[in-house]
């Protein structure tokens, strides 16, 4: 095979066509690509998690209880046969005094002694910077704490937030030196706990030695399950989690409570012993003196005779009751003591430890009286939102997924066709000369076939390899700014270039048999005459008198051309439609993305402020009139701000319950209103009023009920009286007066400001917080920075997509016009002969393209708005709503840049046209 | 001076290590108005003769005068306007524009000139009136040679130069277009330069150059050229 002089040949012409070759090559390189490498990013990015957390050792549940956990539990759960590995820890929340404000930190232990491969060594902290603490008194800090203070070699001074706790019951220092930082499997995002102290959301976790804290019970419970080793986010391990859950959650809570009971027995028996001896301490002081001196001989005598009697026996109860005889004897020795000698002083001493001893007693037994029983909580790794969104956003990349690539390999699959069909016209005569030596139609094709199926491996190949490679590492970098899972793994898959090559070939392999049918089926002798050039043809347009009449020559001949090649108009018109729907889609979804930032923190949110009040200490009202009173605020309101969560079928969204000072005067500071419409929602006593997204998601409107369960107050339940307007985060807007009737008085900790615009922002807030009333102060235009920078990774995804879309239309425009070219040359050296100027000549094959530009790009801003919606619904995430209009600029863009792409392919097609020789393209006909 | 005039004109082709002449010192005039015949063997250098006369290519060294000016001095772009203005061209095989009538094939050629004849006067004068507004897939040969050359003529040029204009055509038809060319000729007046290897065309022509292995072998005119019907081949 290698030597015959058709496999010579097939070398040969690749060499000679190299262009063509390569155009084949780099648009199945470009739709491969481009198709593999989004296709693989969602596994990439699961898969990396998956690995992730393997190694780490996850924990597939967390228990906690409220009386603490104690080493019963651990054993009580390693029995069970669904525990593979159990790991206790300490945490603790505190506060650490950082640039004048309290964060709060969730202070965790970290166990260095148990080997990595221990079956009970869970969580594994991935260490960033530094080193992992070994000696008392060193921590590590979570990767999320960037500021000043948390540098390494930084000491973190922590206190505790009530004055009734020690900082000695919990740890053995109350200062640590920072040695490292790491990231704790624990959270693969930068959400962390909640909190019910401070600000209510925990800043950061840090790890410190697990010799460090002195509290006598744990606080964390950590499990890994047997055969929980399916995918983490597939639903085979959510089910099988929630199942073993149940189980788990049973033992747990039975331990817990066995041992609460033996508590409360322990302490039954203590106050009833304590109860005993205070009895009897009445009892003998109750004596008069001749009594008491028989009652001491009897019961010495009594005593004795005990003794005697139970000397053998070293029992538990006869010890205990022997002891019990002596501290009475003993007690009553004392008092005959007193009582004998006259000492009044040490009667009433006694008499005083009676009566403290009695009210001590009631205190305990109140105390035991008022302990609730206890509860038990478990979390699955899902507890953590980061978890779902990562999992969501995945998802999101799966669905564009299913659009772009496919659109991509359409595109080349029409490429290939064209150019092969080129390719075998022009090669007529060869074909028939073949024929004509006796090869047989199989033999013929095979060279096409060779031809094309060689560019379509090698571009499905390397595109496949280098696509796995750069879009997984593209979009997950953008997406590092949510979440801290390390560097992505980006396998070679070789079966998604097996599939990428089999749909290429099949794709050449369709396009060589299609165009080389009728060639294969001729006779050689009519192979050898050229072929019948396209005749001319009427159009349409022509019938249509009043409109082609007044078209100039020009024109009616541009006209008739692009009629006359319908597939290769048809082409171009789809790439470039395609080029400007992926362009238009990009920058309208850049847009929708960023206009939410605008809408929300400049149109829907009003207020300068919220400063959150010190309610421990003082008032709302006075908070509030500290707040007013500060230099530079010209309006503020108090209010009352909540988390809650409201249950939509399996799922719950985490909501922020808002309850204004007032219903009216929220609009200085929030604005209600309709956002199709405009117009004004007032907040009133009939019911509540829900944001848009999540009267979407849940699908209530105006006139349902809503449930809302709040973390701390309870839950209630209230018709929803209007929807408003909002993009980002779930909102649940309440009147004081309603929230009263349904749970009770809300308790205002927060107040809404405004400030005049001449006054510094930040010495605004250090004023407030100066005034010791107030424990935060939030600005909106610095939340608006930080909702930006997690959006600014799906901006990254919109350029990819431009340049993607920008690279197609290049490959597929220039393809398409030199396929024009190359068909035409004989009509360009016509009209060159004909004294055309090399202007001319261009604008003569120019003025077609535009036309298909100008066509393509109008169907293609149709396409687009189309696929901008598409993308909208499935890229949103479920607390953010995007702007779901195209913007204007955007369908002006995208015609500017495929405008431009179109110039460049002239601007290369003018030098290409120049270089036509007359001479050599008229010579023969071929 | 002559009309045309050729002087020791070269064109060498390189083709690898070895260089070939397709014109080895070719010299020759030509009067106005003249019909010029130019024969010789496939492969001898007459249409590179042509193409250098026509400004579609370049000679590497003489000089080609034409009314007057030397084109061989001339810039791609003055050799545009040339071709624009001064020739016209027939081919062998039309290169007629296949998605346009036979009247926009003349337009095609006749719009970029500043004095052209206009398309149905030229299109009648070479017998076409009633196929104007065919296309060319729509025409025989000959009526399509015609249309060739009413392309050619519509732009009033100054020479016609027609690359074996009968060589796709039958016998009868070649006639007919060769009566046409001699018409043109001595009704308005316009040199035409017509290539052959057919000899037998010879006697209708003014002048006739003989070309052999790219050199101009003999110059013979002709003080009483033929009638086309009185040939024959």
């Amino acid at each position: 095979m290698l030597n015959t002089a058709l496999f010579k040949d097939i070398v040969r012409e690749i060499k000679n066509s190299f262009g063509r070759f390569m155009s084949i090559f780099a648009i199945t390189l470009l739709g491969c690509g481009f198709f593999a490498g989004i296709k693989a990013t969602m596994p990439d990015m699961k898969d990396t998690a998956a690995d992730y957390f393997e190694q780490n050792k996850l924990m597939d549940l967390k228990l906690v209880s409220t009386i603490g956990i104690r080493s019963d539990e651990i054993a009580a759960l390693k029995k069970l046969d669904c525990v593979d590995g159990v790991m206790a820890g300490y945490s603790k929340d505190v506060f650490f005094e950082n640039d004048g404000k309290n964060e709060v930190l969730k202070f965790m232990s970290y166990n260095g002694s148990l080997p990595d491969d221990d079956k009970n060594n869970l969580n594994h902290l991935v260490l960033l910077e530094g080193r992992l603490p070994e000696n008392s008194g060193e921590c590590v800090v979570d990767t999320k704490l960037r500021s000043e203070a948390y540098q390494i070699g930084k000491t973190i001074d922590i206190t505790l937030p009530s004055d009734s706790e020690e900082l000695s019951d919990t740890f053995r220092c109350g200062s640590f030196k920072i040695v490292g930082v790491v990231a704790s499997p624990l959270y693969i995002g930068y959400e962390r706990d909640r909190t019910n102290i401070g600000s209510g959301t925990v800043a950061g976790y840090v790890y410190i030695n697990e010799a460090d804290f002195t509290a006598d019970h744990y606080s964390e419970l950590f499990l890994t399950l047997k055969n929980c080793d399916d995918p983490p986010f597939s639903d085979e391990y959510l089910d099988k989690v929630e199942k073993l859950e149940k189980t788990v959650d049973q033992a747990f809570s039975d331990s817990v409570n066995e041992r609460f009971n033996q508590l409360v027995n322990e302490s039954r028996n203590k106050i009833d012993s304590a109860a005993a001896s205070v009895q009897s301490l009445e009892e003998i002081l109750g004596y008069e003196p001749e009594e008491l001196a028989k009652v001491y001989e009897e019961s010495s005598a009594a005593y004795l005779q005990m003794e005697a009697e139970l000397a053998e026996d070293s029992g538990y109860l006869a010890q205990g009751s022997l002891a019990n005889a002596k501290s009475r004897l003993d007690m009553l020795g004392e008092v005959l003591a007193a009582r004998q000698s006259g000492d009044s002083e040490s009667i009433s001493v006694f008499e005083e430890q009676l009566a403290q001893s009695k009210q001590e007693i009631e205190a305990a037994q109140q105390q035991l009286d008022a302990m609730e029983t206890p509860q038990v909580f478990s979390y699955t790794r899902y507890s953590n939102s980061d978890y779902g969104s990562f999992d969501g956003d995945s998802q999101k990349i799966d669905m564009i997924s299913r659009v772009f690539p496919v659109f991509f390999i359409l595109v080349a699959a029409l490429v290939c066709l064209t150019t092969m069909t080129r390719m075998i016209e022009e090669q007529r005569i060869q074909i028939g000369t073949y024929k004509a030596l006796g090869y047989s139609s199989m033999k013929i094709a095979a060279k096409y076939l060779c031809y094309g199926v060689t560019a379509s491996v090698l571009g499905s190949l390397i595109g496949t390899a280098a696509g796995l490679q750069i879009f997984p590492r593209i979009i997950y970098n953008c997406y590092k700014i949510l979440y801290n899972i390390p560097e992505i793994n980006t396998p070679f898959k070789p079966l998604y270039a097996a599939g990428c090559m089999t749909v290429s070939v099949i794709c050449t392999v369709f396009a060589v048999v299609y165009s080389c049918r009728k060639e294969l089926v001729s006779q050689p002798s009519e192979l050898m005459r050229p072929k019948a050039p396209k005749i001319g043809k009427r159009v349409f347009l022509e019938k249509v008198g009043s409109i082609w009449n007044r078209l100039d020559f020009l024109a009616k001949v541009t006209v008739r051309n692009l009629m006359r090649y319908k597939k290769r108009f048809f082409m171009t018109v789809v790439g470039i439609a395609g080029c400007t729907a992926l362009i238009l889609t990009g920058f309208a979804l850049k847009h929708s993305i960023s206009a939410i930032l605008d809408l929300q923190f400049k149109t829907v949110f009003k207020y300068g402020g919220i400063a959150a009040l010190d309610v421990d200490k003082f008032t709302s009202e006075d908070g509030v009139e500290t707040v007013m009173n500060t230099p530079g605020v010209t309006s503020a309101m108090p209010g009352c701000q909540l988390n809650g969560e409201v249950t939509i079928g399996k799922e719950y969204q985490s909501v922020n319950v808002v309850v204004p000072g007032s219903g009216e005067s929220l609009s200085d500071y929030v604005v209600l209103r309709d956002r199709q419409s405009g117009k004004a929602i007032t907040l009133d006593n009939s019911g509540v009023v829900i944001t848009e997204k999540l009267s979407r998601l849940s699908g209530l409107g105006v006139g349902d009920n809503i449930t809302v369960d709040l973390d701390e107050t309870g839950s209630f339940k209230a018709e929803i009286s209007g929807v408003t307007e909002n993009y980002a985060l779930h909102y649940v807007y309440i009147t004081p007066e309603l929230y009263e009737k349904l749970l009770e008085k809300p308790q205002f900790n927060i107040c809404y400001f405004n400030f005049d615009s001449k006054t510094d922002s930040s010495e605004l807030s250090q004023d407030l917080l100066e005034t010791g009333k107030v424990r935060g102060v939030s600005l909106l235009k610095d939340n608006g920075k930080n909702f930006s920078d997690s959006l600014n990774s799906l901006n990254a995804i919109v350029w990819l997509l431009i340049i993607c879309a920008g690279a197609l239309a290049l490959v597929v425009l220039y393809n398409l016009a030199n396929i024009n070219i190359t068909e035409r040359v004989r009509e360009i050296a016509t009209i060159k002969v004909l004294g055309f100027y090399d202007g001319e000549t261009s604008a003569y094959i120019y003025r077609e393209n535009i036309i298909s530009a100008v066509i393509g790009i109008i169907i293609g801003w149709a396409v687009g708005i189309v696929l901008h919606r598409f993308v909208v619904m499935t890229a949103e995430v479920d607390i953010v709503m995007f702007d779901r209009s195209v913007v204007w600029w955007s369908f002006l863009f995208s015609a500017l840049l495929t405008m431009a792409f179109t110039s460049i392919i002239n601007i290369v097609l003018h030098f290409k046209l120049k270089g036509i020789s007359m001479v050599e393209s008229l010579k023969s006909v071929e | 001076m002559s009309f045309v005039s050729f002087k020791d004109v070269y064109k060498r082709y390189h083709m690898g290590e070895v260089v070939i002449s397709a014109s080895d010192g070719v010299t020759f005039d030509i009067e106005k108005g003249e019909f010029v015949v130019i024969v010789g063997a496939s492969g001898a250098g007459k249409t590179t003769v042509l193409n250098m006369l026509g400004g579609m290519d370049t000679c590497d060294e003489g000089e080609i005068i034409v009314d007057g000016k030397n084109i061989a001095g001339f810039s791609k772009k003055q050799l545009v306007s040339y071709r624009r203005y001064d020739i016209g061209f027939v081919f062998q095989f039309y290169n007629l524009i296949n998605n346009l009538t036979a009247k926009e094939n003349v337009e095609l050629a006749a719009q970029i000139c500043k004095d052209a004849v206009s398309p149905e006067e030229v299109l009648k004068s070479v017998g076409l009136e009633d196929r104007m507004d065919n296309f060319p897939s729509q025409l025989s040969g000959g009526e399509q040679q015609r249309v060739s050359i009413a392309r050619a003529l519509a732009k009033r040029p100054k020479l016609l130069l027609c690359d074996e204009p009968t060589g796709a055509l039958d016998y009868n038809t070649g006639k007919t277009v060769l009566k046409l060319l001699q018409d043109t000729c001595r009704e308005h007046g316009v040199t035409v330069v017509v290539i052959t290897h057919n000899s037998a065309i010879a006697p209708i022509a003014d002048r006739v150059i003989t070309i052999k292995s790219s050199k101009v072998s003999s110059v013979r005119l002709n003080d009483h050229p033929k009638d086309i019907s009185e040939i024959e081949w």
